[in-house]
């Protein structure tokens, strides 16, 4: 493991359905990130990774989103944010982007280098080991594909969650299996979508948990309109919000009590 | 030359941005270098038994080669077969003193024979797995046809792994045989249901008696 | 067959309310995935066999040209024929000469993906051949007429009760008067009945797992012992194989047959692991007289020229669609040709047609998971997307699609003003859905709402609130 410069200079990358969507988890993120002593910034210019294009066949417009996020990212010591989905996109994906660009290749290289998701970043890079937080109630942890696949994040989200005070997690099964979000696929083939969904939320309530977590903003909006939609009662937050102990808002989906 | 060919051969030698050397495919041909091969360290013969029972084969170790028929006229009572029996023209099975009572035939088997006798070029204890192959007094469809096939082979016969087997082959006069069958235990099928059944068209059972001294 | 692909997405609905199916589907799970699992528990050396037999596999390909010629020069060594074929329609007349030229009257076939990929039956049956499927599963589909819906269990969709319809049918007027619903009496009568048509067949038609290069050798991996008979018992036998499916030597075979049974149903190897090598020799006690391969390219060497040439290393094996969280909601027949699946998604586009197979590129959420249990390492997700690009450049996805993707991405790539406007947009879509937390319906998103609600934003978005706060930002 390398060792960690005590305060890097972090660049948040807030992902556009946090910025839109849950801010709650963009300021979790951050307060995370300070704890663990970080000097945290949130460069302005920045709205999407360029994923929907890129994902879509259009890699045009995904390379000048790219080099946007090149922009304004590549002077940190770190690249960090609250998804495992829209930072696979800046680690894995922008240097293939760019495969055939010799000027621009190793600077993609570099970001892809210093770019992480957020729990792999706390704990394999800062080598965060607990958090100060509390939160009652039984979870279950839900691995998005790509913090699963992309960025090999299992272990730290639940070495994270251990430690906070007053949470059972409760594992849930199938939890390496997608739960149909899949960006534009979850609204291309809803019919397909909506059974991927409906078989995450049985193994959800199969869990006993009160409460399902995860580390990406996707998979939270599909599961928890899935849940609503079924009228199921499971409250459903993004995992930095439960680590940084902000969990004293509406719950995502959740209605006026 | 065919068109065809031409054709496909062109293809790929423009997708690979040009022909390639056949000196290259030749030499790495000739050195046949193994690739990975698992580690075990069990001893051969256990291993190889238990893999064949844990695919269904039944086994039997015998300590000589005059243990051999009894085992099988036991196997028989067992089943409740008739002592008819189709066998390959095989030195281990040559050898063989038959009781009175005994059809012994070497032929090849029609559809409707019940027992298959033969032996095996070796016995591949990584998988549980025989090797046989085809010959003048070894027809292939004795391998598939009968109802039950029942092979002897002795314990020198058996190898480690596949690549063993390979060496062994290499080592035998002559070419590549036409027929070369893997046998790792009774036909089977899960196509119904995906649930298994036996029997699906090769034999419904395999016995192995492996001569132990 | 005919492809159905372009109705992917009315196929893939239907089959979502086929509760027989979908009780199938959650069995390959439990028997297949957790097999899989299990067997490579026990095998310490899965990933560094990965590895291997993917530098194999890609140097086979980058001297492809001579591994074909070295096989061809020992199967004609060995007394066998090799005929080339670039297209289904050449290697489908091949077969029907040879068939001919050997005064053949009924053919046996061996389960083989290639098989169906040219269409042989139809062409068999077409010119007047009896034709008889011999594994179990793709009897039961040829009784049935219809096609496989999974490449390693082709018959997983059927029932046991269609499958003893389907028997009672057909097996009265060879005098079986019962209709049979135990499973052992089902498999027994199949045996009777296709042992009398092996006993019967000229021609015995089996495709190759492998083809050694090394020794000029056919290899067919069953259960069965189907296609072992298949190449045994007729007088000809005939080899249908894509020119991927060549590798060196005996040994690389070796090393991928130990990857190919685990990924596939979870065995460490398969009850039968045949190696044919042209016809029987003088002195043999049986085998065909003839011996034929037919080689055949079907756009294998435009994929070897493109973004999708690591789909050439495939070995069939299925592990990719028995793991896909899509081919096991919506089974095989809903991508509607020969091939399922992640690998069908793939190879259906490119030998059908993009414009008739557009929908398999997209129906996949790129979860990765066909990637990570691949044994010889395809990057599935990558080449899926890359037909993707395809599409997009090609003018093939819709034009709604193309135009919404460039307004966004124009306003994305303006920060201030994407700012203003979710700016704008979020706390009145934020004060809209307050109340209940949620959308259940909403304008532009039917494919969202269809099937789950939309949660309603926070409010305020993150970018509005850190300036306010006054926090650091450039």
């Amino acid at each position: 493991m390398n060792s960690p410069n005590p305060s890097p200079r972090v660049g948040l990358f807030v992902t556009c359905l946090v910025d839109l969507y849950r801010p709650n988890v963009g300021f979790a993120a951050v307060k995370l990130l300070e704890d663990a002593g970080c000097r945290v910034e949130v460069p302005r210019a920045q709205t999407c990774c360029g994923q929907p294009a890129y994902n879509s066949g259009d890699n045009e417009h995904a390379r000048q989103l790219a080099l946007q996020v090149l922009e304004a990212f590549e002077d940190f010591d770190y690249v960090v944010g609250p998804s495992g989905s829209c930072l696979g996109m800046i680690r894995c994906h922008y240097p293939d982007l760019f495969a055939d660009d010799a000027g621009l290749k190793p600077r993609f290289d570099a970001l892809c280098g210093k770019t992480h998701e957020l729990m792999s970043f706390l704990v394999d890079v800062m080598q965060v080991e607990t958090v100060d937080a509390s939160f009652s109630g039984r979870v279950t942890y839900h691995d998005s594909c790509s913090s699963l696949r992309e960025h090999a994040v299992k272990a730290q989200p639940r070495q994270l969650l251990a430690s906070v005070d007053g949470l059972e997690l409760s594992e849930l099964e199938g939890t390496d299996v997608c739960c149909g979000f899949g960006g534009t696929f979850c609204v291309k083939y809803p019919d397909i979508s909506g059974r991927m969904a409906a078989d995450k939320v049985a193994a959800v309530e199969a869990s006993g948990a009160d409460t399902l977590l995860a580390g990406d903003l996707g998979c939270l909006l599909n599961l928890a309109g899935k849940l609503r939609r079924e009228g199921k009662s499971q409250r459903v937050y993004h995992v930095a919000e439960v680590l940084a102990g902000m969990t004293d808002i509406k719950s995502i989906g959740e209605g006026e009590r | 030359m065919s068109s065809a060919k031409e054709q496909v051969l062109a293809r790929i030698r423009a997708a690979n941005g040009g022909a390639a050397d056949p000196a290259i495919a030749r030499a790495r041909i000739e050195a046949h270098a193994r690739q990975i091969e698992p580690a075990f360290d069990d001893d051969l013969a256990d291993r190889f038994l238990a893999k064949l029972e844990a695919a269904a084969a039944t086994v039997a170790r015998v300590s000589a080669e005059d243990r051999v028929v009894t085992e099988i006229e036991a196997y028989l009572e067992r089943n409740g077969l008739d002592q008819k029996i189709v066998a390959g023209d095989e030195a281990v099975l040559r050898q063989l003193d038959w009781p009175p009572g005994f059809t012994v035939e070497q032929r090849v088997p029609r559809g409707d024979d019940v027992i298959g006798l033969t032996s095996a070029l070796c016995g591949i204890a990584e998988t549980g797995t025989l090797m046989l192959t085809s010959a003048a007094g070894r027809p292939t469809s004795l391998n598939f046809l009968p109802d039950y096939h029942v092979v002897v082979l002795r314990r020198a016969q058996l190898v480690a792994r596949m690549e063993d087997a390979w060496d062994k082959l290499r080592a035998e006069p002559g070419a590549m045989p036409r027929t070369v069958n893997f046998i790792s235990g009774p036909s089977k099928t899960a196509d119904v249901e995906q649930t298994v059944e036996y029997g699906a068209h090769g034999p419904r059972c395999l016995h192995v008696v492996l001569i132990d001294g | 067959m005919q492809p159905n692909s372009q109705h992917f997405k009315a196929n893939a609905t239907a089959a979502l309310h086929q509760p027989n199916l979908q009780a199938a589907l959650k069995q390959l799970e439990l028997g297949f995935v957790a097999g899989r699992a299990r067997c490579y528990e026990g095998l310490p050396e899965f990933e560094a066999l990965r590895e291997r037999a993917e530098s194999v596999l890609n140097h086979t390909l980058e001297n492809l040209d001579a591994y074909l010629l070295e096989y061809e020069a020992r199967v004609v060594e060995a007394g066998g024929q090799v005929h080339w074929a670039s297209t289904p329609q050449e290697a489908r007349e091949i077969v029907l000469r040879i068939c001919r030229d050997a005064d053949a009257r009924s053919v046996i076939r061996g389960k083989s993906m290639i098989g169906e990929e040219i269409g042989i039956n139809d062409a068999l049956e077409g010119a007047g051949f009896e034709v008889t499927e011999s594994d179990l599963g793709e009897y039961i589909l040829q009784l049935g007429k219809e096609p496989p819906s999974h490449i390693v269990a082709p018959a997983i969709h059927k029932t046991k009760d269609e499958i003893s319809d389907l028997f009672f049918d057909h097996h009265q007027a060879l005098g079986f008067s019962e209709r049979l619903t135990d499973r052992s009496a089902l498999v027994a009568e199949a045996r009777q009945v296709l042992r009398t048509r092996f006993l019967d067949a000229d021609v015995g038609m089996t495709g190759a797992n492998f083809l050694i290069a090394e020794t000029g050798s056919n290899v067919i991996v069953t259960n069965e012992g189907n296609g072992d008979l298949s190449c045994t018992l007729p007088r000809v036998q005939i080899v249908t194989a894509a020119i991927d499916k060549v590798v060196p030597t005996l040994e690389d075979a070796s090393m991928l047959l130990r990857l190919l049974a685990r990924s596939a149903t979870g065995q460490e190897i398969t009850a039968y692991t045949t190696f044919s090598t042209g016809p029987r020799r003088e002195p043999d006690a049986d085998g065909p007289r003839e011996y034929h391969v037919v080689l055949i390219d079907n756009q294998r060497s435009e994929m070897l020229g493109s973004e999708l040439r690591p789909m050439l290393r495939c070995i069939r094996c299925g592990a990719c669609m028995n793991h896909c969280p899509v081919y096991g909601r919506v089974g095989g027949h809903s991508y509607g040709w020969v091939y399922p699946g992640p690998m069908g998604s793939v190879l259906t586009p490119v030998m059908v047609g993009l414009d008739e197979a557009g929908h398999l590129p997209n129906a996949c959420t790129l979860n990765g998971r066909c990637e990570t249990v691949c044994p010889v390492r395809i990057p599935l997700p990558d080449l899926l997307r890359g037909l993707r690009a395809r599409q997009h450049q090609q003018r093939l996805n819709s034009a709604s699609a193309r135009w919404a993707l460039g307004a966004w991405a124009w306003v994305a790539r303006r920060p201030r003003l994407y700012q203003f406007l979710t700016g704008m947009a979020m706390p009145i879509m934020a004060r809209l859905g307050r109340k209940s937390g949620r959308f259940s319906r909403m304008p532009l998103a039917g494919g969202w709402t269809r099937v789950r609600d939309l949660p309603a934003p926070q409010g305020s978005t993150f970018q509005a609130q850190w300036q306010k706060r006054g926090r650091n930002g450039s």
